[in-house]
């Protein structure tokens, strides 16, 4: 497997918005596997960044490494330091259920859950209400197989 | 290409002869050797079924060989006597005759002692004695130990057939036939009968019909039933489901979704694996010493005040005996539980821990609605064992006869295996009928079971798949 070794890369971002997550000499493994080495990186707020790559060199390591996804995996470990608006989200005293409740993720294969697809679409919304006050549109009666 | 690797591409193209494959002769004997031995695990692995469908057709056979058959039965009275003599008509049955005649050869045949007696219990007529004056009754009704049938509503048709029949006719058994017998040697029998038993009369019986499902367990073969051995084993596999359940799923989601991998969680792990097959006879030890001795406070209902002193089981309850059976199928439903957790994609936590869902949030609204269809399929196939479960019981000490049935947690009970067991156990023969019949009520009973159980799972599957 290749390796992921990113300098700082342009960024583009649209207008003066200060960084949502910022990485820095971050190395992750998955058990004596070194997968990712030394990746320092800039995500700016309000703006689209994308992350190429040829398959297997890491990008998905890198975004589950920014919502802790990778703490789900029992091997895998993180090195270095990665902030959320200036918080180290790897510090002790943060819960990941709170990282990902801000942090969310979409992952390549589409995954979706054995329910309707309203409670597919509301359920991300429901389990975070109290997060943001949100108002779910009426249910309606269309579950997931038909539309297949 | 290195010079090697082209050798072996032209040798790969040459003829057929030189690439050794036989041909002719030889060809045609390997052929027929090959499907020889094709043919023999075919015939070998269809033999393995015709086994096990003959073993099948051999159970159903000897249960309704026993079920049913010829019976000779001797009357004190015979029925049809006391048609000549009370009805109207020659051609009716008891059975056909109104409820007055009925009662008036009741009256005939009995002590006044006696019919005074029934009478007091419940009445025939709502405007009319048979066996007391009117004074009597009035007397009788009046002061603080009235008689039951001042309140009671009068007697039905049924009733009254019953009391002619444990009074007047009392039919006896006094021998059995096996259906096959019955079919093919009518004759035989009724030769036999003749000789042994001149005032026999032989007929068709069923020993599975309304009454022994209906009647309790009694010492008389032909008034003998299995109510209270059915009520008995409801009451257990309910005891056992509503325990087992909720403990083994929660221990296969413990096992399966939080407990890490380590030294202790191992450990259990592989003790749960050998519980699974630890033979029942142990858990029936375990039940004993545990249950019915040390918790005898809880499982007697005296800690609670549950039962009055003469009618408990000493901890020999249905509470005692749902524990132990709930322990024996616990590893049982842990295991498959697991099974079945272990099934549902790993992508589906992580696509749920990804929204910011807890762990428990996403178990239960996306991991255990995936498995449980899984996880109540093993919970039916452990339940339909405790049906059939017979020696933990008798360790833990399942009443063989018993007339009451149970009311609650904390009565004694029976289970249908044990009053089987119990029948096929008697000398008699008829007992051997009555064990038969009891077989088919229990099949019916775990059939019924299975079926509504595999209804509500896969209405479940629906709703949430």
């Amino acid at each position: 497997m290749t390796t992921l070794t990113a300098t700082k890369p342009q960024t583009y971002t649209n207008g003066n918005s200060s960084l949502a997550v910022e990485a820095q000499n971050m190395h992750v493994y998955y058990g004596d596997f070194r997968a990712v080495k030394n990746v320092s990186l800039d995500v700016p707020e309000k703006a689209i960044t994308a992350l190429i790559g040829p398959s297997g060199c890491g990008k998905s390591t890198v975004l589950r490494s920014f919502n802790r996804m990778n703490d789900l995996v029992s091997t895998a470990r993180v090195e270095g330091s990665i902030f959320y608006h200036g918080q180290d989200i790897y510090a002790d005293n943060v819960d990941p259920v709170e990282i990902r409740r801000r942090i969310g993720m979409v992952f390549q294969k589409p995954n979706p859950f054995s329910k309707s697809i309203y409670d597919n679409v509301a359920w991300g919304a429901k389990i975070n209400r109290p997060l943001a006050e949100v108002t779910l549109p009426q249910e309606r009666d269309c579950t997931e197989p038909q539309l297949s | 290409m290195s010079q090697e690797q082209h050798e072996n591409f032209n040798k790969y193209h040459e003829p057929e002869p030189h690439l050794g494959y036989p041909s002719g002769p030889q060809l045609n004997t390997q052929i027929k050797r090959r499907k020889r031995r094709g043919w023999i695990w075919y015939v070998m692995l269809m033999g393995s079924l015709i086994i096990a469908i003959l073993a099948l057709i051999a159970l159903l056979y000897t249960i309704v060989n026993d079920g049913f058959g010829l019976i000779a039965v001797e009357y004190e009275i015979e029925p049809s006597q006391l048609v000549k003599a009370f009805g109207d008509s020659q051609d009716k049955i008891l059975e056909e005759l109104p409820t007055p005649i009925l009662v008036d050869i009741l009256a005939e045949h009995i002590s006044p002692g006696l019919g005074r007696r029934i009478e007091s219990e419940q009445r025939f007529f709502a405007d009319e004695l048979v066996f007391f004056t009117p004074e009597q009754w009035q007397k009788g009704c009046a002061g603080d130990s009235a008689y039951a049938g001042c309140t009671l509503p009068v007697r039905d048709e049924e009733n009254i057939l019953l009391l002619i029949e444990e009074n007047v006719t009392v039919p006896n058994v006094v021998a059995v036939w096996k259906l096959m017998d019955s079919l093919f040697s009518r004759a035989d029998i009724e030769q036999e009968v003749l000789l042994k038993y001149p005032a026999a009369k032989v007929q068709w019986y069923s020993w599975i019909n309304w009454d022994f499902i209906t009647n309790p367990q009694s010492s008389v073969p032909e008034l003998a039933g299995v109510r209270t051995a059915i009520l008995g084993s409801l009451w257990v596999v309910f005891i056992t489901a509503i325990i087992a359940f909720p403990i083994g799923v929660g221990a296969a989601i413990y096992l399966e979704e939080y407990a890490t991998d380590n030294q202790l969680n191992r450990i259990l792990q592989t003790n749960i694996n050998n519980l699974a097959g630890v033979p029942s006879i142990i858990y029936g030890m375990l039940g004993l010493a545990v249950f019915v001795r040390a918790l005898e406070g809880i499982t007697s209902g005296a800690l609670f005040g549950a039962v009055d002193a003469s009618a408990t089981g000493n901890g020999r309850t249905v509470l005692a005996a749902g524990l132990t059976l709930a322990l024996l199928i616990l590893p049982i439903i842990i295991i498959s539980a697991q099974e079945s957790l272990r099934s549902v994609p790993n992508s589906m936590r992580q696509g749920g821990m990804a929204l910011g869902a807890t762990k428990w949030q996403t178990i239960w609204a996306h991991v255990l609605p995936n498995a449980m269809p899984g996880i109540l399929t093993g919970t039916i196939l452990s339940i339909s064992r405790t049906l059939g479960e017979t020696a933990p019981l008798v360790v833990v000490g399942a009443s063989t006869f018993i007339t009451t049935d149970p009311t609650g947690p904390f009565s004694k009970f029976t289970t249908l295996p044990i009053q089987f067991y119990q029948w096929t156990s008697r000398p008699q023969p008829e007992f051997q009928n009555l064990a038969a019949a009891a077989i088919v009520v229990l099949l019916i009973l775990l059939l019924t079971l299975n079926a509504s159980a595999i209804y509500l799972r896969n209405r479940f599957a629906r709703r949430t798949g």
